[in-house]
């Protein structure tokens, strides 16, 4: 049994070790600086978070798979239209595989934001995108103003959109 | 209102079902297929992995056994019970798998075997070396050929698996009035007193049946960083070519159950636990030790996968015994080790 243990303890270092510096999103808070997400656009430009400093900008994870998700979706695209002049930029990224890409480029034409593929459900500094919905609202200062992960009942609807996003957009460019 | 799980995984790569070779008892629980993740891309996977199982200690019920108990059967009047003494098992095995699509993929795999095994026969107390006879395989093992279809759900998590077993590898023991063979191309022991007599055909390269697989699995994240997956396999025996009366032989059936976590934190480097549930029913036939052939274990196997490039990756795991239950006298690893490389193309 000693040697049993050695070994247990010796995989368990190991298993320690190779950690390292994991890609978790501990680092995700409201009120500080939200990571940067880069990604192309399924027309085939390439965006960044960091060049829409001075905007509201809202980023949604969705699959075409999923339900919430599509019924969320129409929501936030009303919503973008409506408040487009104020500065608000929503960005959607799906976690369809290659092999669904028709549908997802049916339903992005819909919407009327750029939306990409996210080839990886790892973003760095968000973590593993685990579930879906979830969306990150940031702030025209590059700010974390909402934080999808830490919402139980993550599907943003139009009174949440009111509640949290509204009033981001009242602030002066 | 409810929540979708992401169950897309980037380090998933290839479906490999669980190797399940010639070996008693003896583990081979291990599931490659959650070392390596589950697929759900198209295209060929190719992958090779190394099993090390070193069968040292001679173990009854759920407790280990001297050597000297045992040959202490054979003291008695009548008394007539093999004492085994080691068999080193390296098994290296080739994978070649084929997804048309993200539901449906297709493996083969053909394992090399290189087996020692030294026993003292029927001897009684005190044990010598020169008592030991021995024996030595390297030659291919049984193929097996498996299919799975994961187009249940539109995140691909939840599988299940169809497969053989073919009797490629060599087989057999002696004949039924034993003066001959039957089977193909048995090995004999090579060494010792018994030199020149046949191995028993449960330590052969092959068993010469032909099984039927039949498996599942599903696996989804349970938080930010951690998936959990549990995936079964049954194996049984269907055809077998011993089928001589007085010289028949058929393996007992394998059942495998393994459940587990992955930290999923990175990408790159994933670390898991896995608890590997085995049982296996006895041998039968003539040829078949029947009374030291059964059992029940339970492995607590940690790992890790670790992607050394975007579509490769190395895989390791250690396995302990947590529990076994064994019939008869059986030897038994301490522990075993799989290492394994695959690559989507």
């Amino acid at each position: 049994m000693a040697g049993v243990r050695k070994i247990l303890l010796a995989a368990l270092i190991l298993a320690a070790a190779l950690l390292g510096r994991p890609a978790l999103a501990d680092g995700l808070q409201v009120g500080r600086t939200a990571p940067e997400i880069t990604f192309k656009t399924l027309d085939g430009r390439t965006l960044d978070t960091r060049s829409m400093l001075g905007h509201v900008v809202i980023v949604t994870f969705w699959a075409t798979w999923c339900p919430p998700c599509r019924a969320e979706l129409p929501v936030l695209a009303g919503y973008a239209k409506k408040h487009a002049a104020q500065g608000l930029q929503v960005i959607g990224l799906s976690l369809d595989g290659k092999d669904s890409l028709d549908e997802v480029n049916k339903l992005a034409d819909t919407l009327g934001f750029p939306v990409g593929l996210l080839p990886s459900p790892w973003l760095s500094g968000y973590g593993r995108i685990w579930h879906i919905p979830v969306s990150f609202v940031i702030d025209r200062q590059g700010r974390l103003a909402y934080n999808g992960w830490d919402d139980s009942d993550p599907e943003l609807t139009a009174a949440k959109l009111n509640t949290i996003v509204t009033p981001l957009l009242a602030s002066h460019r | 209102m409810p929540k979708h799980n992401v169950v897309f995984l980037s380090l998933a790569a290839i479906l490999t079902p669980q190797v399940a070779l010639a070996c008693a008892t003896c583990g081979c629980a291990l599931s490659s297929d959650a070392a390596m993740g589950y697929s759900a891309n198209a295209g060929w996977q190719i992958s090779l992995q190394y099993d090390y199982i070193n069968q040292n200690q001679l173990r009854s019920g759920s407790h280990a056994i001297s050597p000297a108990q045992v040959a202490a059967i054979n003291d008695s009047p009548g008394g007539d019970q093999e004492v085994e003494n080691k068999t080193l098992n390296r098994y290296y095995t080739l994978g070649i798998g084929y997804s048309p699509n993200t539901d449906w993929n297709v493996k083969l795999l053909v394992p090399y075997i290189d087996r020692s095994h030294t026993t003292y026969g029927s001897s009684g107390n005190p044990l010598t070396a020169d008592e030991l006879s021995g024996s030595k395989i390297s030659s291919l093992g049984d193929v097996k050929l498996v299919g799975s279809y994961q187009g249940f759900l539109p995140t691909h998590n939840l599988g299940v698996q169809l497969g053989v077993k073919l009797p490629t590898g060599d087989y057999g023991g002696p004949d039924a009035a034993g003066t001959g063979t039957v089977g193909h191309n048995p090995v004999r022991f090579n060494s010792g007193p018994g030199a020149g007599e046949i191995l028993d055909t449960s330590l052969q390269a092959g068993t010469g049946s032909t099984d039927l697989i039949v498996g599942a699995y599903y696996y989804q994240p349970v938080s930010q960083n951690f998936d959990a997956f549990i995936n079964g396999q049954f194996q049984s025996a269907v055809m077998h070519a011993l089928d001589q009366p007085g010289a028949d032989f058929r393996p007992g059936n394998q059942e495998t159950v393994s459940l587990g976590l992955r930290y999923e934190a990175r990408p790159d480097i994933v670390p898991q636990l896995q608890v590997n549930l085995s049982h296996k029913s006895a041998d039968q036939g003539a040829l078949a030790d029947t009374a030291d052939s059964a059992g029940t274990v339970i492995y607590l196997s940690p790992g890790v996968t670790v992607a050394l490039a975007h579509k490769t990756l190395l895989y390791g795991f250690i396995q302990v015994p947590a529990y076994s239950h064994l019939d008869g006298y059986q030897l038994f690893p301490r522990w075993t080790a799989t290492v394994g490389v695959s690559e989507s193309l």
